[in-house]
């Protein structure tokens, strides 16, 4: 019966006819897919198919079980020739993130963009999901390279604390290296079976091949995020650090899912980034309109993208900070109002510059089409909120000062600018900055429709209630609870303000797709963008790659002078958290290098193109 | 007539929405506000 | 339309290449970035350092002092307990009648009764009693236990911080001073704190010293005269003679000067004498030299 019926619920489902054979192919990959899912988590969660003490007698741990942490000594820590250690590895694993970010990314928007040029029958989106995947597959071996290098570095300069973290992870580090197998087959697979896998059902199997890929790689993520949040908040190890858990409980750490969820998001938007100036880059130097056309359409996917993905970023840092709160108060404090406090000035910067870089993109691509017109005096407004919105940020709050720099100030706050300092003018400022955002990129995508519902004046009337009431909101909820109540009531407030932000962007997305059904479409010419809007897209994945860097120096400087927080110290020459220039030098160092690795992979990209002309002719 | 009763109506339903809205995250944090949203502690 | 287009495809005949002009657009802002990390203040966060305590040698004082240092440092403290509302703003706040206070809250169910077990409890079992107002309701508390991983104070260290906390607001502290025996310290205490002398002479006679050597107005020649020691030894050495006497034994005399003066001593009271007696050279110039003479014919007659 169900057989039957089968083919019609799909179709339904999908939006249009499907045969019965692409029915079944269909649900034969997702099958397969599922089981392999289910086999991977089955690994991945040994508690579930093997007790915890089977386990160990596999794995020949029990002997090691019981056993505290190491206490390191200085025989315990190796250097290469006079370069720092911490330095050294501190380069190596950022770049591998880096790279690893982007090759996980990169397949994830493509499976979709694939799906919508399926979906939709645009045979463009297809071409460019696949240009996507070619500048990710040279950059795939060299994350391979960096993870090896990285692997290798660690244990020779810090051996006995990697022999400590095998103790506890076990097989684990097996799984990830069958993972790692299976990501570089499937990975293969799917971008040379692209052309071989075109059409009809077999389309299918090339999507759900994607989607296979991208399951993989979210685990493999998954894996290694286990370690690093091992050493943050350890779990399934006693107070001195002996094994007491399986590996599903020492990987469940608190911190686990909060940093795999801000980890996935902010892969997406990095990904979207890099190959956005992979798109620019192509576009500045076309030789065709047409070129110029294909690359800015690239251009703006790919910022559309990391942009789509930046905007719930806060909101996953704020989930992050909060666990991070809940787990060790003091390990919160450290990062938001201790020694780190000052970076989150630079990290201001660096957000701002993403904002308004996207925000400048979005202003001069109106220029694509005359629609535009309409909305071009908004923008002024929506500038000066951005940067009003951008000082309030930025303005530190507690210093921390020289006694003579207090008695110059009058205290540790300054008399006046003191209240645009704590957090609830700070959150006011980012709230407003997101609804600014979300206001220029609705108004781009409002730029080449001419709605023809017979609600649009509701419709419009409602959208505009929407953002000046939501903007009224987090206005009246960070000065009256910020400054006006207790604590308590401070925090909870900045909760309803998100949910202000969050209300702005589902509503306009709902309110936008239904008034968008049936409306005028205007042309939009491709490749009518100033050069100056372009490099926009070179402003943003620089931003976003320092960024990354200095998150990461916050998320591993927490630990302070620990390897493990609280089970195994770091006595190495290197166990201060270093001042912010230094470590600002170090991630220019990182970004800097990873420019030029990703110069490198775009040139091996456009290397394929390129064919020699036969000297005969 | 019809433009300003479209105004109204919209400005009408999204002050409902954040003030309940408003209510509703407060009170999930145990953090209860009154009418006029004051706190109710 | 092609005349529209061309506007764009124009810009990139002649003058720099696209490619340097990406590049060195993008590697500008990464030293603008690099640029802004660089102008902020520089602050380090160093390791604790594991400080070794002289327990012979230390002092109420001294002790305190040690108590304010942990506080603002190696205990992390300050982290929250400051004026920003998420902790008792301590070093605001009287500790010996906000102490009394709490302990007469009807809601306190632990187990101190005076000041000094009621900060050794709060620091030890946090969650014994959270000051209405901090905390959330139903959670533990957020302060973490303070001789656990990863501040981990000891029982010296937490004395020390008692002491503190006790001493800063002009109260009396009623922790006893370490003793080589760490366990004990934190729960034993003393009535009175020993009080440190008040000048050099004080010292000088308080430890005897008087009765072997020549100083002050005493005549002695059980040991060499002190009397204008500093134009013969540096201050180091006179340091030196009196924690441990039989480094350096003056000819004609008997190694019998006790070692114990160090730890009888408070760090304060050994740094006056060191610093009196070094400060003790011309204006009992004549005198000395004639007497340490008579100290040397005495001794010769023994």
């Amino acid at each position: 019966m169900l057989h039957n019926r089968l083919p019609q619920i799909v179709s339904k489902m999908a939006g249009y006819p499907l045969s019965n054979n692409q029915v079944v192919t269909l649900s034969q990959t997702v099958l397969t897919l599922l089981a392999l899912l289910l086999m991977m988590s089955l690994v991945l969660t040994p508690d579930i198919a093997w007790s915890s003490s089977d386990m160990a007698n596999i794995t020949g741990t029990a002997t090691l079980e019981h056993q505290a942490a190491p206490v390191l000594g200085a025989k315990d820590y190796r250097q290469i020739g006079s370069i720092s250690s911490r330095s050294f590895v501190w380069v190596i694993a950022q770049l591998h993130l880096f790279l690893a970010a982007f090759v996980l990314a990169v397949p994830l928007f493509v499976t979709v963009i694939e799906w919508i040029g399926v979906n939709t029958g645009d045979q463009r989106y297809d071409d460019m999901a696949h240009e996507f995947m070619k500048v990710s597959m040279t950059a795939y071996s060299l994350t391979a390279l960096f993870g090896g290098t990285l692997a290798f570095s660690l244990f020779l300069l810090y051996p006995t604390f990697m022999a400590y973290m095998m103790t506890v992870f076990g097989n684990q580090v097996l799984v990830y290296a069958l993972l790692f197998f299976m990501e570089s087959g499937v990975l293969y697979v799917y971008y040379y079976s692209w052309y071989a896998l075109r059409y009809g059902n077999k389309k299918y199997v090339h999507l759900s091949l994607g989607v296979l890929l991208n399951g993989v790689g979210t685990t493999l993520l998954f894996v290694a995020n286990a370690w690093a949040t091992f050493m943050m908040a350890p779990s399934g190890v006693d107070d001195t650090g002996a094994v007491t858990g399986g590996i599903w409980d020492i990987m469940r750490g608190p911190l686990w899912n909060p940093l795999n969820l801000h980890r996935f998001v902010a892969n997406i938007a990095f990904g979207g980034a890099v190959v956005g100036a992979y798109a620019g880059y192509k576009m500045l130097s076309a030789q065709t309109m047409a070129q110029r056309a294909h690359y800015d359409w690239m251009g703006y996917t790919a910022n559309f993208i990391a942009v789509l993905a930046f905007l719930p970023l806060p909101f996953a840092g704020y989930y992050l900070m909060a666990e991070i709160y809940a787990y060790s108060q003091q390990m919160g404090i450290t990062a938001m109002g201790g020694i780190l406090a000052w970076l989150f000035i630079v990290q201001a910067v660096l957000i701002g510059t993403i904002l308004l870089s996207a925000n400048y993109y979005l202003w001069n691509g109106m220029a694509r089409c005359e629609g535009a017109k309409r909305y071009m005096g908004l923008i002024k407004y929506i500038a000066v909120t951005l940067i009003v919105s951008f000082l309030i940020w930025v303005t530190p709050h507690t210093l921390i000062l020289s006694a003579k720099e207090i008695a110059t100030l009058g205290g540790s706050h300054h008399p006046w600018l003191g209240p645009f300092g704590i957090m609830p003018a700070k959150n006011i400022a980012v709230n407003l900055m997101l609804i600014g955002t979300f206001l220029s990129f609705q108004l781009y995508r409002r730029a080449d429709k001419v709605i023809t519902v017979p609600w649009a004046g509701f419709g419009n009337a409602l959208m505009v209630a929407i953002y000046l009431v939501a903007i009224a909101n987090v206005i009246f909820l960070g000065v009256y609870y910020g400054y006006f109540t207790n604590t308590v009531y401070k925090v909870g407030s900045s909760v309803a303000q998100v949910v202000s932000t969050l209300i702005v962007i589902v509503s306009g997305v709902v309110i936008d797709t239904m008034m968008f059904k049936g409306a005028k479409t205007l042309p939009v010419k491709w490749g009518h963008i100033s050069n100056r809007g372009v490099y926009a897209l070179f402003a943003l994945p620089i931003a976003f790659t320092w960024l990354m860097a200095l998150m990461g120096y916050v998320r591993s400087s927490v630990r302070t002078h620990w390897h493990v927080y609280t089970i195994m110290k770091d006595n190495s020459v290197d166990n201060f958290i270093p001042s912010i220039g230094h470590a600002g030098n170090m991630m220019t160092i990182a970004t800097i290098s990873f420019l030029l690795l990703v110069l490198f992979i775009f040139w091996v990209a456009s290397l394929g193109d390129t064919k020699q002309a036969h000297p005969n002719k | 007539m019809k433009v300003i009763k479209n105004w109204l109506l919209s400005f009408v339903i999204a002050f409902a929405v954040f003030y309940l809205m408003d209510h509703a995250m407060m009170s999930m944090q145990s953090l209860p506000l009154n009418a006029d949203m004051t706190p109710a502690q | 339309m092609i005349a529209d287009e061309s506007r764009f495809m124009t810009q990139e005949q002649g003058g720099i290449p696209v490619f340097l002009k990406v590049l060195s657009f993008m590697v500008l802002m990464v030293l603008v970035f690099t640029g802004i990390a660089n102008l902020l203040p520089q602050v380090e966060g160093q390791a604790p350092k594991e400080v070794k305590v002289d327990l012979g040698t230390l002092t109420m004082d001294a002790y305190i002092a040690m108590g304010e240092t942990l506080f603002k440092g190696k205990g992390t403290c300050t982290l929250c307990h400051n004026n920003l509302g998420r902790a008792p703003d301590i070093l605001a706040l009287n500790m010996i009648d906000t102490a009394a206070e709490r302990l007469n809250d009807p809601n306190y169910k632990g187990d101190a009764n005076d000041s000094e077990s009621y900060f050794h409890e709060s620091m030890i079992t946090p969650s014994k009693y959270i000051v209405p107002g901090f905390g959330k309701a139903g959670d533990p508390s957020p302060m973490p236990m303070i001789n656990k991983a990863p501040i981990g104070l000891n029982d010296i260290e937490i004395g020390a911080i008692i002491a503190f906390l006790q001493a800063k607001d002009g109260g009396q502290p009623t922790v006893s001073l370490p003793t080589e025996t760490p366990a004990v310290a934190a729960t034993t205490r003393v009535a009175e704190p020993p009080k440190p002398a008040v000048n050099a002479e004080e010292v000088l006679t308080k430890n005897g010293c008087t009765a072997c050597h020549s100083v002050l107005d005493s005549v002695a020649s059980i040991g060499p005269s002190l009397k204008a020691i500093g134009a013969r030894a540096t201050r180091e050495e006179i340091r030196t003679s009196i924690i441990n006497p039989s480094a350096v034994i003056v000819e004609g005399f008997a190694p019998i000067m006790p070692a114990d003066f160090a730890d009888k001593m408070m760090v304060k009271e050994l740094e006056m004498v060191v610093d009196f007696l070094a400060k003790s050279t011309s204006e009992v110039s004549t005198e000395s030299a004639s007497e340490s003479r008579v100290v040397t014919e005495k001794k010769g007659e023994k």
